[in-house]
């Protein structure tokens, strides 16, 4: 597939600062250097951006599971993808409660919040198993019918008075150094290029570098755009009043002219929409990243485990092309239950945490519990950035080994040198 | 074991098209939780908060007892077809300690379940902006997550049941009118400001930006004015300008361009372009070390209108004009200097230069001692039809 899917991957956090804790986090540190902690997640994180994306390119069409399986033994890497599935699920599943909380909240103002999530869980369940070029589609044509109803956004900003512009140099002028919390909820815009971790199998890495330079720097200015937005609509001390101060700034928005005078809904369902691709997407890796943790080899890995006879259905996976990713139909043809069960159990397991513990957890814990364990998930996030990029560095050098061992004939010489 | 096994009937159910008839019958879920049809809910197009009236009790328990919020909301029934004079409303009162629990006590008296999605308007009495802080007055409506942050806050006089009780003889919707003449779509007269909800919210709590909302008068059983505005400090009203003061107020404010400057004896009334006023302020340190408020305006305008023995030259009318703008100028801002009032945001200028807490403390102090200087610039491009 084409590079371009990489756009969307990053839009899919970049986009939906509203819905979500990290705008309160950033707006609870305006006085002392959420502007720096803007640039410094920028500079970071082009730095880590952009060595992935160089080292990705010595392993076309291989996630990072397939990847690690040929470079760290089995007994490093299975707890090492448990913590990464781990974290791809506790970041869905935050995003998931978010658009479940703030569409109770105020798009259908008075249904039960759970009853949403569990709509929501649904549509992400049936959405994310999928295969990954698949899922991809969605996402791209999902985006870009709700990139006009974001821009509604931009667009309101123009026509409503009373917007102070000059707050923003107020809080400049404050300066002050940012701490790890804000750093990391500042990357947290950048961060949605993380799953290309997985994609990689699908997407070609053919592409310049500096057109991910170029997609940062829009995405930067982006967001200084939306971060200062609430700050100048808001008020500088106002603005930290609010559990969701992008909702409240989008509800404060008014197009005058326009055939809903409101901004608010729009926008908002626009924002949730980017919010449930986010879930999606996150869901999709943990639940490939899963999969490639069963013992069976290669793709066969469906009826064996079972320990069964031989059944003609598994070979729909197998026949698969390389570069289409996982996936498979929710009811295989040919199949009795207890088997498929077996052959989807990473799916079960996903739609059981979903639809059981997800909601629990949601009905009975405080909203506030959520803003902590989001503050806690953040600050792992830039150690897991970097981890992911140590063991892509590790396996970068292993494979070169046996790379160079290939190219021995074509290079003696250097070889010779050094020894 | 081949028996026990469980073999799907159909191709229907194995394909994929199960998970998609699944989500259809769950989103059928949906229809009984929240979603009321739209003849069960009654629109609340405005809302007045009066103080209770007080109960004639001698008992000290009594007292502590009292209400001290009455609210009223103004319903509006829906007609099939808009017509002008049809304005159908009806006003329901209750009294409470909270504006929470009136509003609980007027749920009872209507069939429909009250929708606050369409509140446009809030109105606060006079008396009670005078006696309760803005601040607790205004947090139920700023908690609501289903009002719209872009209503619009204003006072009444004498009460917000009064004000709310009105209707006007143009009016096509109930509460339209007001909203009409109070966010600025309708007249574009020059004392009404505007002040949605989240502004006033705003100025509540940012240093060096205080708030004003304008004054809904009633004029007889049917109209309305809105010709002052009243001034917060951070808790209470503190001020009510004049009309003549509102409305060089809200030039100065920057939300109206639209003043008149009319000396009657001299017999000329001059009519500032809308399209080409403007007026702002910066903060000047005079070499002694004291703060200046430096107001640059500039007044390009028309002459309306000559009574009498006109003064024939333009340059001494426009002499006269700016003479008269520094004057109400100088005069209105020192008057919010007096009252330790910021609604032009003189505070919220200096933190752009100092924005550390510790100097706008210092800022806080002086104030009543700024020196205000205006910067004038007039030019009279036209007379009307007539050329004198």
């Amino acid at each position: 597939m084409q590079p371009r899917f990489i756009i969307y991957l990053f839009a899919v956090n970049a986009l939906m600062n509203g819905i979500g804790f990290v705008p309160r986090i950033l707006l609870t540190g305006r006085h002392d250097g959420a502007y720096a902690a803007l640039l410094g997640a920028f500079l970071l994180n082009l730095f880590i951006i952009l060595f992935i994306f160089w080292l990705l390119r010595r392993f076309p069409q291989k996630d990072l599971s397939s990847i690690l399986a040929e470079t760290i033994p089995p007994l490093l890497r299975v707890p090492l993808m448990i913590y990464f599935v781990l974290q791809w699920l506790i970041a869905g599943s935050l995003s998931v409660i978010m658009v479940a909380e703030i569409s109770a909240k105020y798009l259908n103002v008075g249904a039960s919040g759970l009853t949403i999530l569990y709509l929501f869980i649904i549509l992400v369940l049936a959405a994310a198993r999928l295969r990954s070029d698949r899922v991809l589609f969605a996402l791209e044509l999902s985006f870009i019918m709700t990139l006009p109803l974001l821009f509604l956004i931009v667009i309101a900003t123009f026509t409503t008075q009373g917007i102070l512009w000059k707050s923003i140099v107020i809080l400049l002028g404050e300066g002050g150094l940012p701490d790890w919390e804000q750093l990391s909820a500042a990357s947290y815009v950048y961060i949605g290029y993380i799953n290309i971790l997985l994609f990689n199998k699908v997407i070609q890495s053919t592409f310049r570098l500096w057109k991910l330079i170029i997609g940062i720097l829009v995405i930067f200015i982006l967001y200084l755009f939306l971060f200062s937005l609430p700050i100048a609509l808001l008020g500088t001390e106002a603005v930290a009043h609010y559990h969701y101060p992008w909702v409240i700034t989008a509800d404060s928005l008014r197009i005058e002219h326009a055939p809903i005078e409101r901004a608010f809904y729009p926008a908002l369902i626009g924002y949730l929409n980017i919010a449930l691709l986010n879930t999606i997407v996150h869901w999709h890796v943990t639940l490939e990243f899963l999969k490639s943790l069963r013992p069976a080899s290669g793709q066969t890995r469906s009826t064996q485990t079972t320990g069964a006879k031989e059944k003609s259905g598994q070979s729909t996976d197998a026949k698969q092309k390389p570069a289409q990713g996982g996936g498979m139909p929710l009811l295989p043809k040919k199949e009795n239950l207890w088997q498929n069960l077996m052959m989807r159990l990473e799916f079960w397991v996903l739609a059981a945490y979903g639809l059981t513990l997800l909601p629990f957890v949601y009905n009975r814990l405080p909203i506030d519990l959520f803003y902590e364990l989001n503050r806690w998930w953040l600050r792992f996030l830039l150690p897991n950035e970097l981890l992911a990029l140590l063991l892509l560095v590790w396996s970068a050098w292993r494979t070169s080994g046996s790379a160079q061992q290939k190219q021995k004939r074509s290079r003696p010489k250097r070889r010779t040198r050094t020894a | 074991m081949q028996k026990r096994q469980i073999v799907l009937p159909s191709a229907f159910i194995r394909s994929n098209f199960m998970p998609l008839l699944l989500a259809f019958f769950l989103s059928l879920i949906t229809a009984g939780c929240a979603y009321k049809d739209i003849d069960k809910r009654a629109f609340v197009m405005s809302i007045g908060v009066d103080p209770a009236p007080e109960k004639e009790s001698e008992a000290e328990d009594d007292r502590r007892d009292q209400d001290v919020y009455e609210v009223t909301l103004k319903v509006a029934i829906p007609t099939s077809d808009i017509k002008s004079g049809e304005n159908l409303f009806v006003l329901f009162s209750a009294t409470g300690k909270t504006i929470a629990e009136a509003i609980q006590k007027v749920m009872p008296m209507i069939e429909g379940n009250l929708d606050f999605s369409h509140t446009k308007i809030i109105f606060f009495s006079k008396s009670l902006a005078e006696d309760v802080k803005l601040r607790d007055l205004i947090d139920w409506f700023i908690r609501m997550e289903t009002i719209q942050d872009i209503a619009l806050v204003a006072l009444a006089e004498p009460t917000a049941k009064d004000v709310l009780s009105l209707s006007p003889p143009t009016e096509r919707l109930p509460a339209n009118s007001l909203f009409t003449a109070l966010d600025g779509s309708g007249t574009t007269a020059p004392t009404i400001a505007h002040s949605p909800l989240i502004d006033v919210y705003r100025r509540l709590y940012e240093p060096g930006l205080d708030p004003s909302l304008p004054i809904v008068q009633t004029v007889g059983k049917k109209n309305y004015k809105i010709t002052r505005a009243a001034l917060f400090d951070k808790e209470r009203l503190k001020l009510i300008l004049d009309p003549e003061e509102t409305e060089w107020f809200n030039f100065l404010a920057g939300s109206t361009s639209n003043v008149t400057l009319g000396d009657v004896p001299k017999g000329y009334f001059f009519h500032v372009d809308p399209n080409r006023a403007s007026s702002r302020f910066t903060l000047r340190q005079t070499p002694q070390g004291k703060l200046t408020i430096v107001w640059h305006l500039v007044l390009n305008g028309s002459i309306d209108e000559r009574q009498g023995k006109p003064v024939s030259d333009k340059e001494k009318i426009s002499a006269e004009v700016r003479r008269l703008a520094e004057q109400k100028t100088r005069d209105l801002t020192e008057k919010l200097l007096q009252h330790r009032l910021d609604p032009l945001g003189f505070g919220f200028e200096y933190r752009t230069r100092k924005p550390h807490k510790k100097d706008f403390a210092a800022f806080q102090k002086m104030y009543p001692q700024l020196q205000v200087s205006v910067e004038t610039r007039t030019v009279i491009y036209e007379t009307g039809n007539l050329i004198r």
